[in-house]
């Protein structure tokens, strides 16, 4: 117990070594070179004090992190939805692959050009767009979540004669789960960034705006600094969502 | 990492040398200054390099440079990165662009306004032909409303009392994808540059649908701030030291106005000039545009007057952040001493 | 101490898959209490036979005679519910048996865990084991059952020399403990010869029993030469039929 305690406040270090690391790399980066391209750290930090302190960052983290939640939820709904049919019958899910395929090999910046057609400009498309994306994600996961509660397992449920409500508690939710858990841990992360994604083109605010306009404007400590956000935001949802639900079913994984 | 470091150092050196070089150079006035090896520029799509095709053709620097070579720049980061690292003389760009990438430290000068205004507004559809006809529709404008474009046409309606904001909506969309949105009818209106508006009516035009120039934003700019219609666009940009070099950079004005002229005089013969260098230009397109392209050359001092004005009515409506913060000041504009 | 008919009959039994007639006109009847080896070449159809025992297919024609009995059914692969721990893997079949003793099915998978040697890895996920402790689950789940049918489709193929002799003893000590009959495929003429009283060998399509074969001393008393002895017997007897 303590040697691992011990272990682990170790490794800490090394972590805070490798920030420190990346940071004194960054700065002598833009030592060398121009600010238009390589903003230096202190006046990155101080783009982002000076955001914060104008409310620019709060409000275009609220607004894009309200269209990421909703595009999220959206498209878990639907993508669980339809996954859980795909899932239990083949024909369906034969329907419904050629659109799936379609949707994740399409470059997602066309359907953000067509949503933005469809919807104009701001929280309809991106959040659309979200869930669009989001979808194909979770049905894949689970109706393969699904599909592979194999015969094999049902074959051995079917000699012991395990009750149907056994059977439903035991074997079909917790199936179900393993794959909603994997697709909604991937999902939590690319949601944020297709919601920026769809932003940067289709929106009058939120972050994705906000780095659009930063670019046009050769602001480049800004730039950075708003990347720096996103590295943070990501580093949260890891710590926050995904790393625990990877611990979660990393039991089952074989 | 050992090959990085021998790079770096022979980075130094040439730097060293350069440095050394140049210094030599400048001593003695009244020598001629040495005839450079190469002169690099690098162009955007777009009428105003429309002059540098015959210019090259003709070698027509070879006074100053055994060669000039073209290439084409597309992304604003492209921009910035040949600025910042020397990597060319001369850029055929948007004038807004240059006195940004000044006012944010960038060793830049203007040389001259090479175009005075070529956007309008393409429609696929017949009944559109004022701005009031706008009110209520879609139109897609590269950058979006916040940037160059979208901000002239909001500044244009606003003085017209059309609220850009609730009136209509602007669809944040390259010309390129605009382009062919028109010609498939997902989307009536966009506003465009030449060659590209030439480009997209003849596309539309192959699957049966008429997209017209229907409205003339320069005119309407014009109108709309009582100045005449013009709009300084895109113009001549020199990188670094070389506006000290006076010799090169009068040259290079003197042959593009020349160029330009015979292009204005010679559409038909000049197409397919252009299209050699600019493979994207293609020569009907750039024939057809010429009309619209106002490629009327001014020397650097002498629109000064005329882009400042410009500016001040156009921050009216554009955040200063838009141009850099500022108004670019005198060592802007190339003087040519 | 054996209860109830656990004789198996199969009587002029079909059965074919798409157009694959495995199963034509087949009869065999596996006695009460007795370990019988299922060999021969694979695809031939041992595991069909299995399957028609345990219920999980049925024949096209013919009768299988068996009554209702409980069934342990050791699998080719372990076939384990991933998200349950071991524990709640060794009580699958109890569910059936006694839906609502949650303690007595308890305490019942923890005896079998400790039977294979499990106890320290109750509250294990599958895939946290290895492939051998995986069949050993397998195995107590069997058990578990107290089957009056044990099936096993070539419970060892997956597992390395040491690991066969381990689940081996296993199986004879749980064997020993709660008689059944017990049926095996296998690939392995050695795992016949050393733990089945009797031995068939399929071959051919539809599958004929080409050998039966009786060992003449218990289990316990076999040793290596008396092994090797009926293996060479067996082979020479196959070989001569085979013509």
């Amino acid at each position: 117990m303590t040697t691992s305690i011990i272990q682990e406040i170790n490794l800490r270090r090394y972590y805070i070594l490798g920030i420190l690391l990346i940071l004194a790399g960054w700065q002598v980066l833009a030592w060398a070179s121009h600010p238009l391209i390589v903003a230096s750290p202190g006046s990155t930090f101080k783009s982002i004090f000076d955001m914060l302190a104008s409310g620019e960052l709060t409000d275009n983290l609220m607004v894009t992190l309200k269209r990421q939640l909703t595009g999220l939820v959206l498209g878990v709904l639907v993508g669980t939805f339809l996954g859980i049919f795909g899932g239990l019958r083949k024909s369906l899910d034969s329907i419904f692959q050629p659109g799936i395929n379609a949707i994740l090999a399409t470059p997602s910046v066309i359907f953000v050009v067509i949503a933005m057609v469809r919807f104009g400009q701001g929280s309809t498309q991106v959040i659309f767009v979200t869930a669009l994306l989001i979808m194909p994600i979770m049905y894949l996961n689970s109706a393969k979540s699904i599909q592979s509660i194999d015969s094999n397992l049902l074959q051995m449920i079917q000699v012991y004669r395990l009750p149907p409500r056994i059977k439903l508690l035991k074997v079909y939710l917790p199936g179900l789960l393993y794959g909603f858990m994997a697709g909604f841990s991937l999902s939590v992360a690319s949601s944020l960034r297709i919601t920026i994604m769809a932003e940067l083109l289709g929106a009058q605010n939120g972050i994705g705006h906000a780095i659009f306009v930063a670019r046009g404007y050769l602001e480049t400590s800004k730039l950075f600094g708003w990347a720096l956000i996103l590295v943070l935001l990501v580093m949260i949802i890891e710590a926050l969502v995904f790393n625990p639900l990877q611990r979660f079913i990393g039991k089952w994984q074989e | 990492m050992k090959r990085n470091i021998k790079k770096t150092l022979a980075t130094v050196l040439i730097m060293v040398l350069a440095i050394g070089l140049s210094g030599c150079a400048q001593t003695p006035a009244d020598k001629t200054p040495d005839k450079l090896p190469e002169v690099k520029i690098s162009a955007s799509q777009g009428a105003g390099s429309y002059p540098l095709a015959p210019l090259v053709e003709k070698n027509a620097l070879q006074n100053v440079a055994d060669k000039t070579t073209l290439e084409s720049w597309v992304t604003s980061e492209q921009l910035t990165a040949m600025i910042t690292s020397n990597q060319v003389h001369f850029i055929m760009g948007p004038v807004t662009n240059a006195i940004m990438l000044y006012n944010k430290g960038a060793d830049v000068k203007l040389a001259n306004v090479a175009v005075w205004g070529m956007m309008y507004i393409l429609s696929a559809d017949d009944s559109v032909t004022t701005l009031a006809d706008l009110k209520g529709q879609e139109i897609a404008v590269t950058g979006g409303s916040n940037g160059y474009h979208g901000t002239l046409i909001r500044h244009i309606l606003i003085q017209n009392g059309i609220d850009p904001d609730k009136d209509l909506t602007i669809l944040n969309m390259d010309m390129a994808e605009s382009s062919s949105k028109l010609a498939t009818g997902d989307i009536k209106l966009a506003l465009s540059n030449e060659p590209n508006s030439s480009v997209a009516i003849a596309n539309a035009a192959k699957g049966n649908v008429t997209v017209k120039r229907a409205i003339d934003l320069q005119v309407e700019w014009g109108k709309a701030t009582g100045s005449p219609a013009r709009i300084p666009q895109a113009g001549i940009i020199i990188v670094g030291e070389n506006a000290k070099n006076t010799a090169l950079v009068n040259e290079v004005l003197k042959q593009f106005n020349a160029s330009a002229e015979w292009i204005n005089e010679n559409p038909a013969a000049a197409g397919p000039v252009v299209e050699k260098y600019f493979p994207k230009m293609k020569a009907n397109a750039v024939e057809n545009s010429l009309p619209f392209a106002r490629l009327e050359p001014v020397s650097s001092p002498q629109c000064k007057d005329e882009l400042n004005a410009f500016l001040t009515e156009y921050l009216k409506t554009a955040p200063p952040a838009s141009i850099g913060g500022k108004m670019p000041d005198d060592n802007f504009y190339y003087s040519g001493n | 101490m054996l209860g109830g008919d656990r004789t198996i009959k199969m009587e002029h039994v079909s059965k074919s898959f798409g157009g694959l007639q495995v199963l034509n006109d087949f009869s065999y009847t596996f006695g009460q209490g007795e370990f019988v080896c299922i060999c021969g070449p694979s695809g031939i159809g041992k595991t069909t036979i299995l399957q028609l025992i345990a219920g999980l297919q049925q024949p096209d024609a013919g009768q299988m005679e068996r009554a209702s009995h409980n069934i342990g059914y050791v699998f080719q692969e372990p076939r384990l519910i991933p998200w349950c721990s071991v524990l709640e893997n060794i009580e699958t079949g109890l569910h059936h048996i006694m839906p609502e003793a949650k303690s007595e099915r308890r305490h019942i998978a923890a005896e079998m865990a400790y039977r294979v040697g499990l106890e320290g890895f109750q509250d294990y996920f599958p895939a946290q084991l290895s492939g051998g402790m995986k069949q050993r689950v397998s195995l107590a789940r069997a058990f578990a059952v107290e089957p009056d049918i044990l099936l096993l489709d070539e419970p060892f193929s997956s597992l390395n020399i040491e690991l066969r002799e381990a689940m081996c003893g296993h199986l004879l000590q749980l064997l020993a403990l709660k008689p059944c009959t017990t049926m095996m495929v296998t690939h392995t003429l050695e795992d016949a010869v050393r733990l089945a009283d009797r031995m068939i060998y399929l071959h051919d399509r539809p599958c004929q029993i080409t050998l039966e074969y009786r060992m003449d001393k218990p289990p316990p008393e076999r040793d290596m030469q008396y092994i090797f002895e009926q293996m060479q017997d067996i082979g020479e007897r196959l070989k001569l039929d085979k013509i």
